[in-house]
């Protein structure tokens, strides 16, 4: 009986000293399969905000960045946004250029770094121009953003808007959730 | 011995009542105990020469008035809280150029009036003041200590103020610097501070993730 309540103790003393650096060390996204798109486990990388804007030279043909400010897991108060190239020089493909077909009902997969996978649900897409910058802070910890470039303008040579895809945990690992909380 | 008194007695009658007639007839309190020593003498109203406040149903008990104190039936008094002091902003993002605008609620919860009101709200340096809406009362906004503030004087039972202050982000805020602002409340039941809100400071646009 003193062995169960101790047993008890050290659990519930456990879990309050060690869940906050549990949330950021081992939930944080570290790779993202869209089986859909043949696509399997593109490296996170984290994108810095650096002289007032994100870092985006960082990433190149194979990588997806997590938008600094945005959230930083499953569950957190914002929801995750994740950014990939659409296309690079040489008409090479990047990690998101076919964002675009994914349809209501696929599924991503998001792996924390510790191993554990997250399951989404693609909900819809929209076109967001390129300032509306509000518009992916999302105050849902449930959700996912997937965003790259749409619409080339030959004129300008940049591409002068935003697609976002938006994902919702599915009922499986949103339960999980309760526990990183 | 006693034939002596008995011839006297009369004599200390008549002198004593003549005492007594001409204290009465000159006013003066002749036979009045005297207050002990170390006791302020409170004056006795009705029976001084000096003119003093006009009797009252309720005369202030001291000890020269020969009476036991009366003991003072205890007024209620309510109890007081704090006034409240509540800060919304309307964006919880903004980007530098961005007018933001901080809305401020101050009520009186209480059931009487509260004096010397003030409200003071120091900028963040992130934003420049541009103007403010108030209900009443004067405020001034001082550049060097960016300084706001509101001067209401007394608030009324249970009054409810709002009040707001537009305000424009400036360079200075450089993404991803966060924009905290507290306002303070000062009134006759003392200081008074809000919650703070919190706008994070966004880059002007969404990463270019597509080259050619």
């Amino acid at each position: 009986m003193i062995a169960k309540r101790l047993a008890v103790t050290f659990v519930l003393v456990g879990t309050i000293l060690f869940a906050s650096p549990v949330c950021a060390d081992t939930h944080a996204p570290a790779r993202l399969s869209i089986p859909s798109l043949r696509l399997f486990d593109v490296p996170v990388v984290t994108l810095p905000i650096q002289s007032g804007r994100w870092a985006e030279e960082r990433l190149g043909a194979r990588e997806v960045g997590l938008l600094e400010t945005t959230g930083r897991w499953p569950g957190d108060a914002w929801a995750m946004v994740l950014a990939g190239h659409v296309t690079l020089e040489d008409e090479q493909r990047g990690p998101f250029y076919g964002l675009g077909s994914l349809r209501p009902g696929q599924i991503l997969l998001l792996y924390d770094k510790g191993g554990q996978p997250w399951r989404y649900r693609v909900v819809g897409q929209r076109l967001l121009a390129a300032d509306a910058v509000k518009a992916i802070y999302r105050r849902d910890g449930r959700r996912l953003l997937l965003m790259t470039c749409a619409t080339w303008d030959d004129a300008q040579r940049r591409y002068t808007r935003r697609l976002v895809v938006e994902a919702v945990l599915e009922a499986q690992t949103d339960a999980r959730i309760q526990q990183v909380r | 011995m006693t034939r002596t008194i008995k011839t006297l007695l009369p004599l200390i009658v008549v002198t004593l009542s003549a005492l007594v007639a001409m204290a009465v007839v000159a006013g003066q309190p002749a036979l009045m105990p005297q207050a002990p020593l170390g006791f302020t003498d409170t004056p006795t109203p009705g029976l001084t020469n000096t003119p003093t406040p006009e009797p009252t149903n309720t005369p202030t008990p001291g000890p020269g008035d020969g009476s036991p104190p009366s003991t003072p039936t205890p007024t209620p008094q309510p109890v007081l809280r704090d006034p409240y002091i509540i800060k919304q902003v309307n964006l919880e993002q903004a980007r530098v150029g961005d007018i933001v605008v901080f809305t401020i609620d101050v009520i009186n919860p209480n059931p009487v009036a509260i004096s010397n009101v003030v409200v003071g709200d120091a900028l963040s340096p992130l934003v420049d003041y541009l103007s403010a809406s108030v209900p009443r009362g004067s405020f001034s906004y001082d550049a060097s200590t960016r300084m706001w503030t509101l001067n209401l004087g007394a608030m009324g039972p249970e009054e409810r103020l709002t009040l707001t202050i537009t305000t424009r982000v400036n360079e200075r805020a450089q993404p991803p610097n966060t924009l905290l602002n507290t306002a303070v409340l000062t009134s006759s039941l003392g200081i008074t501070q809000s919650n703070t809100t919190n706008t994070l400071i966004v880059p002007g646009e969404l990463p270019g993730t597509g080259r050619r």
